[in-house]
């Protein structure tokens, strides 16, 4: 489904540039389950940014099916991510001012969704609806999240660090409900972590290092969340 | 202090910019105004040291009063003003020039006898034989100089000094009715051994000035009643002394105190912004300063800074100001004399504009920072998370309906930021209340001399000296009988000087007096007087009101038949048949022609001539500095305005980053972003300059009403409906010019944001 092929994006450092992904080729396939690992530093964040339409290679071709996005105008693009992926923050990034009903709906809003209830139920937020952010807790937080990135119906989930702010209970009900819906949904999921444990989850996962791709590695059988041992 | 001084002016460069500008054009405009007021109290100052008479007055003399003197006139007339010295107690000396026209100058030419009144030099020394010596704004519009030769026909004198005269701070008209202009009309004074050589050649005007003693009780509503006095008249409401000084003074004032009372309110809450907005940004991390041992004083003495950061451009604008001052001075109060007392910088004005806002924006800093801090620094490091959302904002998010869901959290986002939603509020009619009274302002000049010149269907207005019976070179005129009459006030203790103007009926189309509304007033119609607008300003009068009217000190109880549009001028109009049967007028008798002839040039029998041309002229002269004070508002509220609300938009783009950005990774177009983020703020700059319109017309109501009854003309609150587009256009325009650049902004706001945050 989607296929990287030698990608590479540089920064601007000082004088000179750093590769955060130095020829990198990668193939995701539908209803994947995709764990990125890797140190701080490494390029993971940069290749789901790369990958998700988020940011643009400087070299390399991405292709979503046969359609190369490095090729699409920004509008495009846009509209690309509109109807293709979802986000999940370490951070979370509800808006303040939205209460969680209006929170998920900035997503749903994008796909005209107006029947999420199955996934507020699914994530256990349905007492919260009326809640502000800051009336919740981290794990809470995270689900209103998953339920905003899920509400939009996307074809790819990305997600960045989703258990980093939790701890092992919430992280793994945060897992659990992502693994759960995978289960149900045609949808893949590219998780970066530097959380090994999680990688037991996946049926793919990528190993990156200095901006290449050092490993990647298919596992014949996948944990559930409840199982992954947390480190 | 000097780093993070620095630093602070680097994180909010924007602000710190919009702050600098507003300061000060704030202290520039406020320093210039208060220092051009200080300028002309100080001259008016030197001139009231000048033994400046309490009033003019002519003494009424009688025939027997003549036949007591022996049939002299002027010996009548002098024992008549000992008398009346005695009566009310003051001090008189009687004043005398001519007037001599001399290749296209016309000289009022007095002699140097005077204790009341008294010239001040300017410049060079008191006359001596052969000399002579200007007045001051001749000299400066003629460029000439002490030393240099002056010619009055045939006698050459040579220009010893420049003088004012404190009797002739507005020089407006001289006896024969011609307008002063200081390019052709000059005040001189000679020797009185040279003014004896014109007392013999030329007319001689003679008017009597008073100086009430310590001991007099001061009685001039009784002066102005009593028959013995011909003419009475206060310095205060003397044209030519006080009355036009005032209202200028008044003007400036109002127009000062107006525009600095904007200005100092956007620059308050833009200071106020900026702070809250930059404690804001920093509370976490204040709280976990304190949260590691910091005290209160030490996480907010850097908002002291703050001293700096108004104090400098306070400072600055202090010195333009001043610079400014002089120039200022010449430009509004040019065509006065009155000598000009700059004096240096003066350390209460520097106190005023520069210590005490950059002390009290310190202050006000350090005190909101000690006030925001003041809680525990858990609290303070988990703000975030409590209390930051408005409550009107999570009372919306409840009314967000299913469709129409950005729309809604448009709403929520507008009023989830309250401090942003007023500052663009405030923006909007900030810009709205500076335009508008800009172009108010330039609109009532135009009114005014509009509405003025409008009655004149005539060229020439011609006083006679005596009532005429010989009307044949006048066929074509519409004649006048003029008197001097007094309006009793309503209060009954005060008294006003008039023209009472009866006119006959023959062209009466030449005098084309209007109502309000435009309809033609046909005074012949009418049963009683028509007063002006300022008239029924001034006085409290309106259609159907009955007034009392002095003609030789008989008591008239006259209705007030209609008010005519007019704004200038206090002549009240009757038609003749109706003067008869209100004041017993003779039918007959004529003193004056509103025509279009010309043929009174040398005619001994004229008193005066006011021609349309100079009535026009004269109104220019006491607007035409609003319309340069009108351009002064309009740039001035254009820059402020464009600063306040590109600033405020700035805010608006800057506290919604995270939703722009976070929009944008979700896969909203830049359109969706613009329409829920930014746009909503067009309609609350709008609604900002909604609000100015009826706030701005009563305020110019009130102001311009304020300074009319402290003036002798009417200054009309001309806010139309093109106006208001007008302004509405400018506002707009400004609005989607800065939208357009902070919609430019927010497509560099990128996902990263996000990622970086």
């Amino acid at each position: 489904m989607i296929r990287l092929k030698n990608v590479v994006k540089t920064y601007a450092d000082g004088e000179g540039r750093v590769y955060a992904l130095d020829d990198v080729s990668l193939e995701v396939e539908k209803k994947d389950f995709t764990v990125i690992l890797g140190p701080s530093g490494s390029g993971k964040s940069t290749l789901v940014n790369v990958m998700s339409g988020l940011d643009r290679c400087d070299m390399g071709r991405i292709f979503y099916d046969d359609a190369d996005i490095t090729k699409l105008k920004e509008k495009e693009l846009v509209a690309f991510r509109r109807e293709n992926v979802g986000f999940v923050f370490q951070a979370y990034y509800l808006l303040p001012d939205l209460n969680v009903e209006n929170n998920i709906r900035m997503g749903a809003n994008l796909v005209h969704n107006e029947d999420y209830d199955e996934i507020v139920e699914m994530l256990n937020i349905k007492d919260y609806l009326k809640r502000m952010p800051y009336q919740l807790s981290g794990g809470q937080q995270q689900r209103v999240s998953i339920a905003r990135a899920l509400a939009k119906k996307p074809k790819v989930l990305f997600c960045d660090e989703p258990t980093g702010a939790l701890d092992e209970t919430h992280g793994k009900q945060v897992l659990a409900l992502l693994q759960k819906y995978q289960e149900a949904n045609p949808v893949s999921i590219v998780m970066v972590t530097h959380n090994q444990g999680i990688s037991a989850m996946a049926n793919k996962v990528v190993r990156v290092n200095s901006g290449k791709i050092i490993e990647v590695s298919e596992n014949d059988s996948v944990l559930s969340a409840a199982e992954v041992r947390w480190s | 202090m000097g780093g993070i001084w620095l630093s602070m002016v680097k994180r909010n460069r924007l602000n710190i910019c919009g702050i600098f500008v507003i300061v000060f054009l704030t202290v520039a405009l406020g320093v210039c105004f208060t220092e051009t007021d200080q300028h002309m109290n100080r001259g008016l100052g030197e001139l009231q040291e000048l033994n400046l008479e309490d009033f003019s007055f002519f003494p009424n003399v009688t025939e027997e009063d003549i036949a007591d003197c022996q049939g002299n006139y002027w010996e009548a007339a002098e024992k008549k003003a000992l008398d009346l010295g005695k009566v009310y107690d003051f001090d008189w000396e009687k004043h005398e020039y001519t007037v001599i026209q001399d290749k296209g100058i016309m000289v009022r030419l007095f002699p140097d006898n005077r204790r009341m009144d008294r010239y001040k030099i300017v410049e060079g020394r008191r006359q001596q034989e052969n000399e002579i010596m200007l007045d001051y704004n001749y000299a400066m519009a003629n460029r000439l100089k002490t030393g240099e030769t002056f010619s009055i026909g045939e006698e050459d004198y040579t220009i010893s000094a420049f003088i004012v005269l404190p009797d002739m701070v507005s020089p407006i008209v001289d006896d024969t009715g011609k307008m002063y202009d200081k390019t052709t009309q000059c005040l001189a004074v000679v020797s009185e051994e040279k003014f004896k050589v014109y007392e013999d050649t030329e007319s001689i005007h003679t008017i009597y000035s008073g100086i009430f003693r310590p001991s007099s009780k001061k009685e001039t509503n009784a002066m102005k009643r009593d028959e013995n006095f011909y003419l009475f008249m206060e310095r205060d409401e003397n044209p030519q002394i006080f009355s036009a000084v005032n209202s200028q003074i008044n003007m400036n004032r109002i127009i000062m105190g107006f525009s600095m009372g904007i200005l100092s309110s956007i620059a308050v809450l833009l200071v106020l912004i900026t702070v809250s907005g930059q404690i804001k940004g920093e509370y976490k991390n204040l709280g976990v300063l304190k949260a590691l041992g910091y005290t209160n004083w030490e996480l907010t003495r850097k908002y002291m800074s703050y001293f700096f950061i108004v104090g400098i451009p306070a400072l600055l604008g202090y010195f333009a100001g001043h610079w400014l001052a002089v120039p200022f001075y010449g430009l509004v109060f040019g065509n006065f004399s009155v000598p000009l007392v700059s004096g240096g910088v003066m350390p209460g004005n520097m106190l005023l504009f520069v210590f005490v806002p950059a002390i009290f924006f310190a202050l006000a800093a350090l005190l909101w920072a000690m006030f925001k801090v003041r809680k525990p620094a858990l609290t303070m490091i988990y703000n975030e998370a409590g209390g930051a959302v408005h409550k009107l904002a999570a009372f919306r998010n409840r009314k967000v309906q299913k469709s129409g869901y950005l729309k809604g959290v448009k709403s929520i986002l507008l009023f989830s930021k309250a401090m942003i939603f007023i500052f663009v509020l405030f923006s909007g009619f900030a810009l709205g209340v500076q335009i508008q009274f800009a172009y108010t302002t330039y609109n009532m000049t135009s009114s005014i001399k509009e509405l003025v010149l409008q009655e004149y269907n005539y060229e020439n207005n011609i006083r006679f000296t005596e009532v005429q019976s010989d009307w044949t070179k006048y066929q074509g005129s519409l004649k006048y009988l003029c008197e001097t009459v007094r309006l009793k006030a309503e209060s009954g203790s005060e008294y006003y000087n008039l023209n009472l103007y009866a006119v006959g009926g023959q062209n009466a189309h030449m005098l084309d007096l209007r109502s309000k509304n435009g309809t033609a007033i046909d005074l012949q119609q009418l049963d009683g007087v028509v007063i002006n607008q300022w008239m029924s300003m001034k006085y409290g009068l309106k259609e159907g009101d009955e007034i009392t009217v002095l003609l030789d000190n008989e008591e008239y109880l006259i209705p007030v038949a209609a008010v005519s549009q007019s704004v200038y001028g206090t002549n009240l109009y009757v038609g003749k048949e109706t003067a008869g049967k209100l004041f017993g007028l003779d039918s007959e008798a004529y003193n004056g022609i509103f025509t279009n002839d010309n043929t009174v040039s040398g005619d001994e029998n004229v008193l005066s001539v006011t021609t349309k041309t100079e009535m026009g002229n004269i109104i220019g002269q006491s607007t035409d500095v609003y319309v340069i004070l009108s351009v002064l508002l309009f740039v001035c509220g254009l820059v402020v305005g464009s600063i306040t609300l590109t600033l405020s938009l700035a805010g608006v783009v800057q506290g919604n980053r995270k939703y722009i950005s976070l929009m944008k990774v979700l896969g909203y177009t830049e359109k969706e972003c613009n329409f829920t983020v930014i746009n909503g703020y067009r309609a609350v700059a709008v609604i900002g300059f909604a609000v100015s319109i009826p706030y701005t017309i009563a305020l110019c109501t009130v102001m311009f009403r304020m300074i009319s009854i402290n003036s002798n003309m009417a200054y009309p609150t001309s806010i139309n409906i093109i106006s208001i587009l007008c302004c509405l256009l400018i506002t707009v325009g400004i609005v989607e010019i800065i939208l357009w650049i902070f919609r430019k902004k927010l497509q560099k706001v990128s996902f990263r944001e996000i990622m970086e945050a």
